[in-house]
């Protein structure tokens, strides 16, 4: 190959600087070249029929098109879930390059972009079907509360840096955006049952049409993980159950009106005390008129419940009631521009049995939002995107978070983007209620607590070569300043306060690449280094978590002959900072058979290669993630 | 910076890989799209009276930023006809009339759908788009994309108004029709 030498040479350079993933992306990029040599049919020779049937499956994952969004967004689509052989929400998210995801125990996960993951990580946005489902108890996400039947995920979108403009605050550092098939496209039966030494999983889903004319669907699941090994040894009484119902419907009422809910409840188990429970339903609604020349409205409304019981540590009960509008127009040829206003708010009742409390225990908060984003085409190549958006909430009042972003297509095939932006994180109960014990004598909640901001520069490039590589790369410095700490009150107390700052920095990259019509690889890394510094010399960390500054990840996808597929994924995480957790590399292995049309067995290993290791939190507590082996049956009908 | 160097190497890396690249074929969505473009012309009737002879070329149009369905498209309508007429691809520019046009391909773009769907309303031009609800845009035939594979919707209505009639053979081909029977 007349380029062999110079990509030899850099990825000799690279491989020095560090290894694994680029080298991977490098070689790719190589092979790919060689391995594509279509033998020459005309596809217009073929019938109707047989050019509907053809596979098309494309390195390209959004459309054709080489997606023009001036921000880091990695897409886990439909196919990606399928082949993970994942049985839940934070599993499949492990495929997200630019996400940190780790297991605590058999239902705690930690998930972060860009840093500061902890169990109380919290500024990250999570969404499904548009409706918010962290707590404003920290700002966060318990993890063991949405179940989403992984069958009807349409795609999920990981957005890694701040897009609290259009995501609202506590979009500081990414955003995560579970999309789920519409009913029209989740018709029929299926049935999926899964089983193995650490878990146990049955899901149901119908979906139909009404006389009407709309489509609905209706599912239930069940699944239970069993006890973990803690690091030290014994079992860490943390057996969990969990059930799931919900529904979706899709009207056409002058518009696209979408009615939604589900009702969950989860056990768990635990042996020397009360088992701990969790409970919550939510409804959504809405609805998108049908509209003249160009215009797009969009009208939505949610109830959320949900309560937590966990015996002699804390209890609480959620009530939230969101409200949103957005308004899309094309007031030129060359601008679009989408405005919006929302209001939400909760009413949230803590039982504190422990000695650690929020007070007071009932609180109620809302906020209100209005934003405005405008496209500009500054001509065919250079898009800009001005966005602003003014968001009151019930501790620090009016906060802005505006954004500039740039894209410049380069060619139709490559895009250079770089944004500037300003996210914050306001506070949540647990930054300003939380004392212990409930006289504040070790730790207060800091009645001052403001706002975590951040200030953001990215750039990234994201390229497609020959229709069978495509690739991304992101360059990100984030400047951060009031991140929680724990400051010393003259009385020898703890105060929550404001007084950490710095940055963290670094690169994200991942590329897929078609190697012949049957293989596919992807392939994709993080390097992170997190500078951050107390305003105070005396000042404690308030969680800023365990981050690892860097990880990796390779799939391998190969559809073999007679309907059966071969994956693999191989992941390496490094050191966590603070003596978090040691570093682990874990290989998963997949293999799928589809019997007949309508009916896929599959038999996953997971970990293969390492009998257990820890993935976050202190050694004295932490659960050690072992070898697991899954079989699965998946029929439609 | 350790990110800073990778980067740079990417980059460079990128130039050394895309310059052994230009042999490379088109995505094969977009070669099928075009295979469908040319198979429709056999399964749509137009008004008898817009074409001057039975010989007389079926032309299909795809806009400038299309450039790469265009070429698709010439390379798999070369030296085909549908019945006796011989198939033609013509690009317009962006503000060029419609005319004498048979088949117009609107892509993806959602702006230059509305413009020019609206601007050829009532003529008897088959618009092909694709686009996630481009039969709401008033599109005769829309690609969508299921179980990775290439599926098209057909509009009735839209083919109606234009004064089209479209076969009942690639109905039933069709991932779904919307409109009623006429």
């Amino acid at each position: 190959m007349p380029y062999s030498s110079p990509s030899t040479r850099v990825a000799r350079y690279v491989r020095t600087l560090w290894p694994p993933t680029l080298l991977v992306a490098v070689t790719l990029s190589s092979l790919a070249q060689s391995a594509t040599t279509a033998p020459e049919i005309s596809l217009a020779d073929l019938s109707l029929e047989e050019l509907s049937d053809i596979q098309v499956t494309s390195v390209s994952r959004d459309g054709e098109k080489l997606s023009d969004a001036a921000a880091s967004i990695f897409v886990i689509s439909a196919e990606d879930i399928r082949r993970s052989g994942a049985r839940s929400l934070p599993e499949v998210l492990r495929l997200a390059p630019n996400l940190q995801v780790a297991q605590r125990d058999a239902q705690t996960y930690v998930i972060s972009a860009r840093g500061f993951n902890s169990t109380t990580a919290n500024k990250l946005q999570v969404l499904i079907d548009g409706r918010i489902i962290y707590t404003p108890l920290f700002s966060g996400v318990f993890w063991d509360e949405p179940a989403v039947l992984l069958e009807d995920i349409e795609r999920i979108e990981v957005i890694s840096g701040p897009a609290s403009t259009s995501w609202g605050s506590n979009a500081v550092n990414g955003v995560i955006n579970i999309i789920t098939l519409p009913s029209a496209q989740s018709q029929g039966g299926l049935v999926s049952l899964g089983g193995g030494n650490s878990a146990q999983d049955a899901a149901y889903r119908y979906g139909g049409t009404l006389d009407s004319g709309g489509q609905y669907r209706a599912y239930a699941k069940a699944s239970h993980d069993n006890e973990t090994l803690l690091e030290s040894g014994p079992g860490a009484d943390d057996n969990w159950s969990s059930s799931q119902a919900g529904f979706r419907l899709d009207l056409d009422a002058k518009g696209d009106l979408r009615v939604q809910g589900d009702a969950y409840r989860g056990r768990l188990d635990n042996a020397d005390a009360d088992d701990a429970s969790i409970s919550g339903f939510n409804l959504l609604t809405s609805w998108k008129p049908q509209l003249a020349g160009g215009e797009q409205l969009t009208l939505s409304a949610y109830l959320d419940h949900r309560e937590r019981d966990f015996p002699d540590s804390y209890s609480e009960t959620l009530d939230i009631l969101d409200l949103e509008m957005q308004h899309t127009l094309q007031p030129t040829a060359r601008q679009q521009l989408i405005w919006g206003m929302g209001y939400r708010t909760a009413w949230d009742e803590v039982g504190n049995p422990s000695n650690l409390v929020f007070l007071p225990a009932d609180k109620r908060l809302s906020w209100s939002n209005l934003f405005i984003q405008d496209k500009i085409e500054l001509n065919d190549a250079l898009r800009l995107t001005l966005a602003g958006r003014l968001e009151h909430n019930s501790y620090t009042g009016w906060e802005a978070m505006p954004s500039a972003r740039i894209a410049w297509l380069l060619s139709d095939d490559r895009l250079l983007w770089a944004a500037v932006s300003r996210a914050v994180r306001t506070p949540s109960r647990l930054d300003r209620e939380l004392y212990a014990p409930a006289d504040g004598s070790l730790l207060a909640g800091g009645p001052e607590f403001n706002s975590e901001i951040l200030n953001a520069f990215e750039i990234g490039y994201r390229a497609r070569q020959a229709g069978n590589l495509n690739y991304n790369l992101t360059l990100f410095y984030h400047d951060y300043d009031d991140i929680r700490s724990l400051n010393p009150t003259p009385g020898g107390a703890f105060e929550i306060g404001n007084g950490i700052k710095g940055s963290i920095h670094g690169l994200e990259v991942w590329g897929v690449a078609q190697l012949t019509d049957n293989w596919r690889i992807n392939a994709g890394g993080l390097l992170m280094d997190r500078d951050l510094e107390f305003k105070s010399s005396n000042f404690m960390d308030g969680g800023s978590g365990n981050d690892p500054n860097y990880q990796w990840r390779i799939g391998s996808h190969i559809d073999l002959a007679n309907d059966t597929e071969f994956d693999l994924n191989l992941r390496r995480v490094g050191e966590l900072s603070d003596s978090g957790a040691p570093g682990y590399t874990a290989v998963d292995i997949r293999l799928g058979w589809r019997l007949g049309e309508s009916t896929d067995v599959s038999l996953s290993g997971f970990n293969l290669f390492d009998s257990r290791h820890p993935e976050y939190g202190s050694s004295a507590s932490r659960s050690e993630v072992g070898r697991n082996v899954l079989l699965k049956l998946v029929h439609r009908y | 910076m350790r990110a800073v160097r990778i980067l740079l190497a990417l980059l460079i890396l990128h130039g050394s890989v895309a310059a052994a690249n230009d042999t490379s074929r088109p995505p094969l969505a977009d070669q099928v799209k075009a295979a469908f473009i040319f198979k429709f012309c056999s399964y749509i009737e137009w008004p008898p009276e817009i074409f001057s002879t039975p010989q007389s070329p079926i032309v299909i149009a795809t806009f400038e930023r299309d450039a790469s369905m265009a070429h698709l498209l010439t390379e798999t309508v070369r030296g085909r006809r549908v019945g006796e007429r011989p198939v033609q691809v013509r690009t317009l520019s962006e503000h060029e009339v419609t005319e004498g046009i048979h088949v117009l391909y609107l892509g993806d773009d959602t702006r230059l759908v509305r413009s020019r769907i609206e601007s050829v309303k009532g003529q008897p031009i088959l618009i092909v788009t694709d686009l996630p609800r481009g039969l709401e845009f008033g599109s005769g035939i829309n690609f969508r994309r299921e179980d990775d594979r290439i599926r098209f919707d057909i509009s009735l209505t839209a083919a109606q108004s234009n004064r089209l009639k479209i076969s009942s053979r690639l109905l039933t081909v069709a991932r779904q029709i919307e409109g009623a029977e006429p």
